[in-house]
């Protein structure tokens, strides 16, 4: 078991380079308490991930890989270890400190969509500005992120009129209008269709050609293949950290 | 502060987005802010009436009436205790001028085929000029009338036009409890005082009233004006009635008294603190309504919070702090009862006015008063009532765990 873990983390470092890294966590642990008594969750996970990437992180369920996102999208603080991010050790944080990076760094997009229902698509998209500190120009930064995935026609309809797709390209405008240097995607394509599922990995593509890093959690190999570079874990430590070979470059453009 | 109006946009849009329950969950507040407004109303109506009841009858004027202690109707062992002969030393003492006997009975009243019951109040020349009022037609009664007790009356002006229409009623006989009576004169408008309708009553001779009518040898009440200092003149005639009723009072014990010698200044001082404590009471019921209303928002704030954990969720996991969360639903609450208070307030505002149409039909005099004081207190109030029952629920909101709120179903 320690060999197998020892050769686990040999193969993790060959990926790993001198580049200055965007994120970077070192003998990351993470125990939850239920009651008093101690679950741990991540074992100590070693991670440096750059600017600029997409990287998918895969692995069955209980595995830690959505413990992992949520301390890496700073919903969630780590029990022991060290997080840098953007050069900056942000492993003891307060919880109105952790607010503040996402509100600026971070956009979320979550398998069950979570939008309001009583607003507007435009007011949706518009939801992260309502917390951000001066800046106007709201409305406009929210039509843009809705032109950038295709959604210029939605723009005052309510999201229970929308198709599955169509709502997860309004939570993606939503991710997108604080201009965050890092998107989380919690299976993305997880309730759509398949159509709509490449359509929406498709945006995730454009986003990452500009410039967003893209970090993407599925169970889906499929959707995985999407990424350049796929971390599998299992049982809370990193099994594999491997550059896709055949990797699925979205070349249909989207429908409006 | 610009983060404060975003809130109120959210919270409107949260609000609106469940009308009905909205609508009832303010339902409490609009109901005790608008009673709270509405008794106030009421209470400060019935001080204006009570004003305007006391310059009615001028502040000169005393009244000396059965029963001792300090304030309510003498009892009814009492009732006979100031006399006739009471009257007529006060009369010739000078301490008050124009001396007035008071007797005054309900009876029948009729002419010709048209018959009512009435006040009958038996008198003597000084009347109208003690309650400050004056002959609209004919004449009042005179002294010879009082003393020959002649049987004529003078009527009030609605008992005149209910009982004669728009004939002339000078020279015609009226029928009082059996007897004949030619009336000589009709009063001019008085209106209400002290919530006795003063158009409503017919004035005879004391003198004829007591040996027709009654009988008696007592009076309801010795009215007149102070010559001089009104305190003064209530004292000297204090005890000038005790050595008459041969009570020994040195320690001014107004219980040991059969009589009291009041100023409509007194009288007022009493109505005054009998509306105050029905007002504070009324008030203080319709508190009770806030406080309840308020535990209603605070219950439905809750609801509110365990139904909306997934959104909570999401407005942390795109940046919004503990506070922003707890801001948020605080304000929502304050807007909610704010809302109710301005609803409230008209509703109140709107209830107070039918009363003073229904009420103006039994007080003339009534008057329609909303003061700007109690719309500000009503406002102050129902933010206030926003604050200290949205906190709860709004701290509890703030508690989430933003990733078990997204993993709620």
């Amino acid at each position: 078991m320690a060999n197998k873990s020892e050769s686990r983390k040999s193969a993790h470092r060959k990926i790993q380079s001198d580049e200055r890294h965007l994120i970077e966590i070192s003998a990351l642990k993470k125990t939850y308490f239920s009651e008093g008594y101690p679950t741990p969750v991540l074992h100590g996970v070693d991670l440096k991930i750059k600017a600029g990437e997409f990287l998918a992180i895969m692995g069955p369920s209980g595995s830690g890989k959505s413990t992992l996102m949520h301390i890496l999208g700073f919903l969630d603080t780590l029990s022991e270890g060290k997080y840098w991010f953007d050069g900056v050790d942000v492993s003891k944080l307060s919880e109105d400190d952790l607010a503040l990076i996402r509100r600026e760094k971070i956009g979320f997009v979550f398998q069950a969509f979570f939008l309001l229902p009583h607003a507007t698509v435009l007011e949706n998209v518009m939801l992260p500005l309502v917390y951000s500190r001066g800046e106007d120009h709201h409305r406009q930064r929210a039509l843009a992120a809705l032109e950038a995935v295709g959604l210029s026609h939605r723009v005052n309809f309510s999201p229970t009129n929308l198709s599955g797709g169509e709502k997860q390209r309004v939570a993606i405008a939503r991710a997108l209008v604080n201009e965050p240097t890092v998107i989380f995607a919690d299976e993305p394509t997880g309730n759509l269709d398949s159509l709509s599922g490449k359509q929406v990995m498709e945006i995730f593509h454009q986003l990452n050609k500009k410039g967003h890093t893209i970090i993407l959690v599925t169970h889906e190999s499929v959707t995985a293949q999407n990424a350049e570079r796929i971390v599998h874990i299992r049982d809370g430590l990193i099994e594999s950290d491997e550059l896709v070979k055949d990797r699925l470059m979205g070349t249909s453009q989207y429908k409006k | 502060m610009k983060r404060i109006f975003k809130f109120i946009g959210v919270a409107l849009q949260s609000l609106f987005s469940n009308k009905s329950r909205t609508l009832l969950t303010m339902l409490g507040i609009i109901i005790g802010i608008g009673s709270v407004i509405m008794m106030v109303s009421v209470g400060k109506g019935a001080e204006a009436l009570i004003l305007a009841s006391v310059r009615s009858f001028g502040d000169r004027s005393i009244f000396i009436q059965p029963g001792g202690g300090e304030a309510g109707p003498p009892s009814v062992t009492a009732i006979d205790k100031v006399k006739y002969k009471d009257y007529l030393a006060i009369k010739n003492l000078g301490l008050i001028e124009d001396v007035a006997p008071l007797l005054i009975y309900q009876s029948a009243v009729s002419f010709g085929s048209s018959s009512f019951s009435s006040r009958i109040v038996g008198t003597n020349e000084n009347y109208a000029k003690a309650i400050n009022a004056e002959v609209g037609v004919g004449r009042f009664i005179s002294e010879d009338d009082v003393n020959n007790a002649n049987k004529v009356a003078v009527l009030g002006l609605t008992n005149a036009s209910d009982l004669f229409g728009d004939r002339n009623p000078l020279g015609e006989k009226i029928k009082i409890n059996g007897y004949n009576y030619e009336v000589i004169g009709v009063m001019g408008l008085q209106g209400t005082r002290f919530f006795q309708d003063f158009d409503k009553r017919i004035m005879i001779p004391v003198t004829a009233m007591k040996s027709t009518v009654f009988g008696v040898d007592y009076l309801m009440a010795i009215t007149g004006n102070a010559v001089g200092n009104i305190d003064e003149t209530i004292n000297d005639l204090t005890y000038f009635i005790r050595k008459r009723h041969a009570i020994y009072n040195p320690t001014d014990d107004p219980n040991q008294d059969d009589f009291r010698v009041v100023s409509q200044v007194d009288a007022a001082k009493t109505f005054q603190q009998v509306a105050d404590v029905l007002t504070v009471s009324l008030v203080a019921i319709a508190a009770i309504s806030l406080l309840v209303g308020g535990i209603g928002i605070m219950n439905i704030m809750l609801v509110a919070v365990s139904e909306r954990t997934r959104e909570i969720g999401l407005r942390k996991a795109v940046g919004a702090t503990n506070s922003d969360i707890s801001l948020q639903f605080l304000i929502e609450a304050v807007v909610l009862t704010f809302a109710a208070g301005v609803l409230g307030v008209i509703s109140g505002i709107g209830l107070s006015w039918l009363i003073a149409i229904v009420l103006q039909n039994f007080q003339r005099d009534w008057q329609f008063v909303v003061t700007l004081d109690s719309v500000l207190v009503a406002f102050v109030v129902s933010v206030l009532i926003g604050l200290v029952f949205g906190i709860y629920p709004a701290r509890s909101a703030a508690r989430l765990d933003p990733i078990e709120c997204l993993r709620t179903e």
